[in-house]
């Protein structure tokens, strides 16, 4: 009797579980919200959190509550001179960047590709690779520490050949260049990386084909690697505007915005009225302005990738 | 006049040796087929033609001129890859007439040279076009077109047929030997198919890991294969391949004696159409198989034949073949003036033809 009324007794959680997981959409479903909770809390509420109290007068000194100004914020930051000058050089600093960058990077690349067989390539590419890794407060710091006037390792070598020492990063004239370096510094490794693998997306038939018919180098480079790589080197130069538009933490250790405000780009303007004047409702007002020049970049960088699609579903079959 | 003289070359990759000391003549204006399996270095070969790779050892003349100093673009040599490497954002139009457009060619010059390669070529009307609308057929003819524009004298053919359908390839193979008419230029071919070589070569060379075979006219390499491995890749249905022991100017094989000078083992190669099947024995070598499998192939039947512990494989002529069934006993008879036979080590080929 007992074997009986335990086979009719209900499966246990465990045989029920086991089901459950068997039927298709459960398992993902289960495997995605650890994410999806992640992102909602770190992600989505706060930037909710921004847009709402942007709209509010809101200074963490004066010991007021919140005030509802509507676009009160926004229209102060509009008409702030610092702002627009914050935001030129931001522009400057993201276009030269990027500029360099691209073009270092794809020349090293193509170095890199045209000498598979040379001996230590591996060990040259993983090195070059390393600034890339590196944390930007600590590469930051080195940096202030290569550049410092008195005991830095650059003014050493520039007093070793006679020449005077410079205060790279104390001198309004040479700060923001020698900020702009070590960016350059740092990111031209990505854009090598994405040019090489660019470059391995150029068929090896075409480009022998092209040399076969007399093609010079540029030729070749024009007509067959750019053409095949373009779109990934694309991507690049979009990421990385992007992320040169937040640039703040590599600034962060060196100037700080400084001298004056030669350095200051809007990442850093931002960081100060929040952390340093605690006008907290203007600071989220900032954020959500660059939050929306960022979302222009995203939407161009996915228009141009679309451009793509629809081009190649045009052509008939 | 482009005659090409290829001797002794040799090429590694690493340690992995891809052509031993290759020497190859190949007659000015001829359609030379390069024939082996996959890896024999064929590629490798119209590579080191083309000036893709260099050297390791030899050299390679045009009409007496070393190409070893000689760029790729500066060898008038036309390549036509597997691929074909046309560039896909360009015209038909465009990627033959690119070459002289970098060289700054005037416009009604450019105009005129594509016109006159696009009718010997017959592709007038897919000027417009784009490589991704054309079939395979196509592109090959706009690839052999930019060679044209080059002013080439030799063309070189890296296996462009591969992967096409049967008809289209037949088809292919009759423009291709049209074209090498219409141009008078020497055409280089290289293939895996050995059908498709004895089709196409007026001149077949076989080579077999990295080591050159045969090179002879493609009936010569069929019929009196120089080497065993040219025997075993030349032809389809493949060749018989039949063990003996060779002593006192006899051969004994498990199909019979046959009359043959030397001593040691041997292999006696026998094309299918060479076995009859008769009852009338003459001698030599003959015998009674079991009919294990009939082929249809349209005019002929391949008839697979256990004799022993052997299978033989069989084009017999239509009357004998019909209502013949599997499990039939069958008597067959070989002619042996028709035999090849080899050294079973060395595989070079010990004399053409023996007598019962």
């Amino acid at each position: 009797m007992e074997t009986a009324t335990a086979t009719r007794a209900p499966p246990s959680w465990a045989t029920r579980l086991a089901a459950l997981l068997q039927r298709r959409s459960v398992l993902p479903t289960l495997l995605l919200i650890p994410v999806l909770v992640f992102f909602i809390i770190w992600n989505t509420m706060p930037t909710l959190w921004l847009l709402g109290l942007s709209f509010y007068r809101f200074s963490l000194t004066s010991g007021r509550p919140p005030r509802f100004t509507g676009f009160g914020n926004f229209q102060s930051i509009l008409q702030d001179s610092e702002v627009w000058l914050a935001l030129s050089r931001t522009f400057l600093f993201v276009f030269s960047a990027v500029g360099i960058e691209t073009v270092l990077g794809l020349l090293l690349g193509l170095l890199f590709w045209g000498s598979q067989r040379l001996p230590g390539r591996r060990v040259a590419l993983t090195m070059l690779f390393t600034p890339m890794v590196l944390t930007p407060v600590a590469a930051g710091t080195f940096w202030r520490l290569i550049y410092d006037p008195t005991f830095g390792v650059l003014n050493a070598a520039l007093r070793g050949i006679g020449l005077p020492s410079v205060n790279f990063l104390g001198n309004a004239r040479t700060a923001f260049g020698a900020v702009l370096a070590v960016d350059v510094w740092m990111w031209t490794p990505f854009m090598v990386l994405m040019t090489l693998a660019a470059l391995a997306s150029v068929p090896k038939a075409e480009l022998e084909a092209a040399e076969i018919d007399r093609l010079s180098w540029l030729q070749r480079l024009r007509l067959v690697i750019l053409h095949h790589g373009k779109f990934i080197l694309l991507l690049g130069i979009l990421l990385r505007t992007i992320d040169a538009f937040k640039t703040m933490d590599l600034i962060y250790d060196m100037t700080f915005g400084g001298p004056g405000s030669t350095t200051e780009l809007v990442a850093i303007m931002l960081y100060r009225r929040a952390f340093e004047v605690f006008a907290m409702g203007w600071s989220s007002a900032l954020a959500v302005i660059l939050l929306l020049i960022s979302i222009a970049f995203t939407a161009t960088f996915i228009f141009v990738l679309h451009a793509r699609e629809r081009r190649s579903q045009d052509v008939p079959t | 006049m482009s005659r090409i003289a290829i001797e002794g070359i040799a090429k590694s990759f690493g340690r992995h040796r891809v052509l031993d000391g290759v020497t190859l003549d190949i007659p000015s204006g001829s359609l030379t087929v390069l024939c082996g399996p996959p890896q024999a270095g064929k590629s490798v070969l119209l590579r080191l033609l083309v000036g893709l790779e260099t050297l390791d050892a030899g050299r390679i003349t045009i009409d007496g001129q070393d190409l070893a100093a000689l760029t790729p673009a500066q060898r008038s040599i036309g390549y036509v890859p597997q691929s074909f490497a046309l560039l896909p954002q360009m015209s038909v139009f465009d990627n033959i007439a690119y070459p002289l457009r970098m060289q700054k060619s005037p416009n009604d010059e450019i105009r005129r040279r594509v016109g006159e390669a696009a009718a010997v070529l017959r592709i007038g009307g897919l000027l417009e076009k784009r490589p991704d609308q054309l079939s395979g057929g196509e592109k090959q003819r706009v690839a052999i077109a930019r060679g044209m524009l080059k002013q080439a004298t030799v063309f070189v053919l890296d296996d462009p047929l591969v992967g096409l359908d049967f008809k289209l390839r037949e088809a292919l193979m009759d423009d291709l030997k049209d074209m090498r008419v219409a141009l008078g230029a020497t055409f280089v071919y290289a293939t895996s198919d050995s059908l498709e070589a004895l089709a196409m070569a007026d001149r077949l060379a076989v080579l077999d890991a990295g080591r050159l075979i045969a090179d002879d006219g493609p009936d010569q390499v069929y019929h009196a294969p120089p080497h065993l491995r040219a025997a075993e890749l030349i032809g389809f249905p493949r060749c018989n391949l039949v063990a003996g022991r060779a002593g006192g100017g006899r051969c004994a094989t498990a199909l019979g004696m046959v009359r043959l000078e030397g001593e040691g083992e041997v292999v006696l190669a026998i094309r299918p159409e060479q076995i009859r099947f008769t009852d009338v024995q003459s001698g030599g070598l003959h015998g009674v198989g079991h009919v294990a499998l009939i082929e249809n192939l349209g005019a002929d039947s391949v008839v697979h034949l256990d004799v022993h512990e052997i299978r033989l494989v069989a084009i017999p002529t239509t009357e004998s073949v019909a209502g013949l069934d599997v499990g039939d006993e069958v008597a067959f008879a070989i002619d042996p003036a028709s035999l090849s036979v080899f050294g079973a080590a060395s595989g070079v080929r010990l004399m053409q033809g023996a007598s019962s």
